[in-house]
């Protein structure tokens, strides 16, 4: 079974809850292909999270859907507790399919508005044959309150509630199957600041009491820093770099996670009335259904050389528990990568105000 | 020193029916907006925030009456004739909505849209107002603004369809631009860049800017004063920098502390504000803060405060500043009473 | 464009053939043929009568029919009545004119008074003159059209003892006259589409209208009279599209009833007789016109959005 505590505290070497390599997904329509995913891999240790960010076209809800195997990759391998999901059996899938659940950014849209709380709770449970009758009002009982909601709010009808509340139920309705790895796709993203902080303080406090892991995906890097204990960055379907969340902020190695995490407004009260104009970001993401070739961050970037027009960077270690996909740190390029991106300080970008698109 | 207001809004009142009886979305709100100037205009859903930005323009939707007084250069706004809006509408007040996918007409081009702005005001002869048209797209940055006068707002990226709002915003060169949630539908990325823009126009035209948005850090970077809304009230207001550094409505204060930086504590929980935002018609007698608020006391759930005059122009609704020690609290100008 | 035009053509061509079969076969599963019927109580021998289906080439099997049917149709010989002997593209061409004229004018009157009332009332929404246009349109919309002609029938010869002419005659020959007997059956097969075409035109208008590119529209300054017609009632038009191909589908099938109604030598009237008749030729010939008219008006349809919606036309993002 799952979820005990010593799944927290498990050796770093232990087998991951869940791997994933070298995800693929395509969508072919009639005039084109979208290239959605490609080339994904990521593992997440039991009672950790793994944090996904990244900009719209990045594909990380795709990854999300392709990792609850709710979408089929068009390659690439998956692995859940040790069972190799693609080749899994229906009856295994479905035993597994318990073990993973997703929580969206409107949990509650797509349920029927005339449904009940304990329908909406109770349903993975009737679905999973895991309680009926009696026992099933129990669990949904126990769940509710699990949520900070209660049995008072049985009977009342979905739409009756308020997004932080309405997540609340979708949190519960995930934790119904007793998973092991619940999938957050922008699941606080709709929500007031206000209240976007409950969920995320409850989310991490059902990780303690439950010892879950999370694919957290959002593209509020501030939200995915607090939250995760190693973040990747997507650019158009790819992870060009991942490491600790504060390190990755603190100093970013990819010239793309520069750019993103220089783009974040500042919450910084103690600085206005400085200089207040950050860096201004160059261009836009390139469609996913014509990606650039060589590395797809290429046109935007302030550090291209020739070689990343024709080839793609692969994924390097440059130093413990940070990964990167760019040609500045290729061992030919070492002279560079010492200093690193940073060094050069401000010329990544356009100059601040004056600059932007021309 | 400040000059005198460009925008001077006084007491203003929305209301919409509702199935229960009308609901007040804005209630009692007051703030000015001077020439050159960026206010912002913060809260969370239900804040009244949009509601009141749209209300300046008599554009409610259709059910929703205005109440009170918007004043534009000392021109009444509230109630006055339809022409008379459409005239100052686009030329003396432009606006920037929050999705630009569904703020361009699908069936015109990008061309066609902008000219349209121009020639609403100035009666110009077609080839003239694309030629205008053209420059306005290159000063807001669109990539090779001659081929996409032609293109149709669904060709272009959320991004490049936002500069043409701002450009059509632009084309009279209006002394107010109201933005609301400008930036909110964007990535990241492109959400720096629209700022940047808005930041450069206001240098290059001195326009004024009415900012709408929910996010703090949006309103750090851009605003010269901030307005918080909470539930159709003002809850406090003032100059950015006094406001956001030390915030004296305690649901500023909660707000502040709920949002996530880099430098929040990864270990530790947030600070959370309990309950829920209420809907207008949904707000809690009294202080309609007070059910979520950490130093309510009995007197915050029967009378609602006043918005208490801070000095320094700041301003904030709270029984607390009614303490003996704030000094002698003498109601100003009815509502506004004089703390500290 | 080019393209698009092109596979719609060819859609349309399909669907033709696949009507063709299937009304070919299944006038043919129906029991009785034209021969038992001709010669029902007259004494005649099955032998003489056999004789008879040969000529008519109704002994061979259906396959075989369809194919020789094919292959004459493709020349342009859609074969002899049965009961007359005439050709039956002749009998056809002689009766087109009426039915265009009726179903032409039939859907010109329901959309263009059906959008003119359907802007109104979205425009002075919730007004009076918005409540009477409604209450209209449900009445309309739930009165079958041949009992409406029957009504303006029955009401003009009570109050003003007048009734429309009895013989057709073409616009050419006596205007008034035509214009008297069409007039009515135009109004009766018109205003089902009319009042649906108001209601579908309001409810657009109304979403169009609350729409944000409309609320930036009326930010810009523009005069409101343009914000209508050139911004809101153009994207209803899209809605109100689809509408029109269905309503082509109504209006086609009331001309057979109504034609039938008010003696009008059409094509309603020459199908209705001839089903009854078991005439293959003819209602072949009848329903690949219908068909025909229908395959036609949709991709005119087709088009039509096109050149409406650039959405459809480019598809492809510039950027």
């Amino acid at each position: 079974m799952r979820g005990d505590a010593t799944a927290v505290e498990a050796p770093v070497a232990a087998p991951p809850l869940f791997e994933a390599r070298d995800l693929v997904k395509h969508f072919r329509s009639r005039r084109s292909v979208v290239h959605a995913v490609n080339g994904v891999s990521l593992k997440i240790p039991r009672g950790r999270t793994v944090g996904l960010v990244g900009e719209s076209g990045s594909g990380k809800s795709t990854v999300a859907r392709l990792a609850l195997r709710l979408l089929e990759p068009t390659s690439g391998e998956l692995t859940f507790d040790g069972v190799d999901l693609r080749r899994a059996s229906r009856g295994e899938m479905r035993a597994l399919r318990r073990r993973m659940q997703i929580v969206f950014q409107d949990p509650l849209g797509s349920l029927n508005p005339r449904m009940r709380v304990i329908d909406a709770v109770g349903e993975p449970l009737a679905v999973h044959r895991i309680a009926k009758g009696r026992a099933q009002v129990d669990r949904v009982v126990e769940l509710l309150e699990r949520v900070g909601l209660g049995a008072g709010d049985l009977y009342r009808f979905s739409h009756q509630f308020s997004g932080g509340q309405a997540q609340r139920i979708g949190i519960a309705r995930a934790l119904a199957t007793d998973p092991d790895l619940i999938v957050c796709d922008e699941a606080v993203s709709a929500l007031d600041v206000s209240v976007q902080a409950q969920v995320l303080n409850l989310l991490k406090r059902l990780q303690a009491e439950l010892g879950l892991s999370y694919l957290f995906i959002a593209h509020d890097l501030n939200v995915v820093r607090y939250m995760a204990d190693e973040v990747c960055v997507m650019y158009l379907g790819e992870i060009v770099e991942r490491g600790d969340g504060d390190a990755l902020f603190a100093d970013p190695r990819h010239p793309y996670t520069e750019m993103l995490v220089s783009a974040v407004p500042e919450f910084a009260p103690e600085r206005i009335g400085d200089d207040r104009h950050r860096p201004v970001p160059r261009g836009e993401p390139a469609s996913p259904s014509d990606p650039p070739p060589g590395c797809r961050f290429h046109p935007r970037c302030p550090r291209a050389m020739p070689r990343c027009r024709e080839e793609a960077p692969a994924m390097r270690r440059i130093s413990a528990g940070r990964t990167v996909a760019c040609h500045l740190y290729d061992p030919g390029e070492s002279g560079r990568a010492e200093s690193g991106p940073r060094a050069s300080g401000p010329g990544a970008f356009d100059a601040g105000e004056e600059g932007g698109q021309r | 020193m400040p000059s005198p207001p460009l925008l001077e809004v006084n007491d203003l009142y929305v209301r919409f029916p509702s199935p229960a009886g009308p609901v007040d979305a804005v209630a009692g709100v007051s703030f000015t907006v001077s020439a050159g100037e960026t206010v912002a205009v913060v809260g969370e859903s239900g804040s009244g925030k949009s509601v009141m930005s749209l209300a300046v323009l008599g554009l409610l939707a259709p059910g929703g009456s205005a109440a009170g007084s918007v004043l534009l250069r000392g021109e009444e706004l509230v109630g006055a004739d339809a022409e008379r809006l459409r005239r100052l509408r686009g030329a003396d007040i432009a606006m920037i909505f929050q999705n630009p996918m569904s703020s361009l007409d699908p069936l015109f081009t990008i061309g066609d849209q902008v000219a349209e702005a121009l020639r609403a005001h100035r009666p110009m002869p077609r080839r003239a107002a694309r030629t205008r048209a053209v420059e306005l797209l290159r000063e807001v940055g669109l990539p090779d603004p001659e081929r996409r006068m032609r293109a149709y707002p669904h060709e272009l990226s959320g991004g490049q369809q936002q500069r043409v709002m701002v450009a059509i915003a632009l084309t009279c060169e209006p002394a107010l631009i109201i933005a609301d949630e400008p930036t909110t539908a964007l990535d990241v990325t492109v959400e720096a860049q629209i700022l940047d823009l808005l930041r450069r126009m206001r240098r290059d035209h001195g326009t004024a800017l009415l900012l709408i948005t929910h996010d703090m850090a949006v309103v750090a970077e851009m605003a010269d004063r901030v307005v918080v809304m909470y539930a159709g009230r003002v809850v406090e207001h003032g100059p950015v920098a006094e406001v956001l550094r030390a915030p004296r409505n305690p649901y500023t204060q909660a707000l502040i502390a709920s949002i996530p930086t880099p430098a929040t504590p990864r270990d530790r929980p947030m600070a959370a504000i309990p309950g829920s935002v209420p809907t207008p018609a949904a707000a809690p007698p009294g202080c309609r803060f007070h059910p979520r608020c950490p130093s309510a006391q009995d007197r915050c759930a029967e009378e609602e405060p006043p918005l208490y005059d801070l000095g320094a122009r700041r301003a904030s609704r709270c029984w607390l500043h009614d303490a003996p020690w704030a000094g002698s609290a003498a109601a100003v100008g009815g509502e506004v009473r004089r703390a500290g | 464009m080019i393209g698009y035009t092109l596979r719609r053509l060819g859609y349309g061509a399909v669907v033709m053939l696949l009507v063709t079969v299937f009304v070919f076969v299944v006038m043919r599963l129906v029991p009785g043929d034209a021969v038992s019927l001709q010669l029902q109580d007259t004494g005649v021998s099955r032998a003489e009568a056999d004789a008879l289906r040969a000529e008519f080439g109704l002994d061979a099997p259906v396959w075989a029919q369809l194919w020789d049917w094919l292959g004459n149709a493709a020349r342009g010989d859609l074969g002899v009545s049965f009961y007359s002997g005439e050709p039956v593209v002749e009998m056809f061409l002689a009766r087109v004119p009426v039915t265009v004229q009726l179903g032409l004018l039939a859907m010109l009157v329901g959309s263009l008074l059906g959008i003119a009332l359907g802007v109104v009332a979205a425009v002075t929404r919730g007004s009076a003159v918005d409540g009477a246009m409604r209450l209209f349109a449900v009445a309309f919309l739930s009165v079958p059209n041949f009992v409406v002609a029957l009504l303006v029938l029955t009401m003009l010869a009570l109050w003003f003892a007048w009734s429309p002419p009895i013989v057709y005659a073409g616009p050419g020959e006596d205007f008034a006259g035509w214009a008297q007997q069409i007039a009515i059956p135009v109004l009766a097969l018109g205003t089902g589409g009319m009042a649906a075409v108001a209601r579908l035109t309001r409810s657009s208008m109304l979403e169009s209208l609350g729409s944000d590119y409309i609320r930036t529209v009326r930010a810009k300054g523009v005069r409101e009279r343009t914000v209508v017609v050139k911004h809101a009632l153009r994207n209803s038009t899209i809605a109100v599209l689809t509408l029109l191909g269905l309503e082509l589908a109504t209006v086609l099938g009331g001309t057979v009833i109504i034609e039938q109604m008010f003696a009008l030598p059409g094509t309603g009237q020459l199908i209705y007789q001839a089903v009854l008749d078991r005439d293959y030729p003819v209602v072949v010939a009848c329903t690949i016109f219908y068909a025909g008219l229908f395959v036609i008006t949709i991709i005119l349809l087709d088009l039509l959005y096109a050149l409406v919606d650039p959405r459809i036309r480019t598809g492809r993002a510039l950027s």
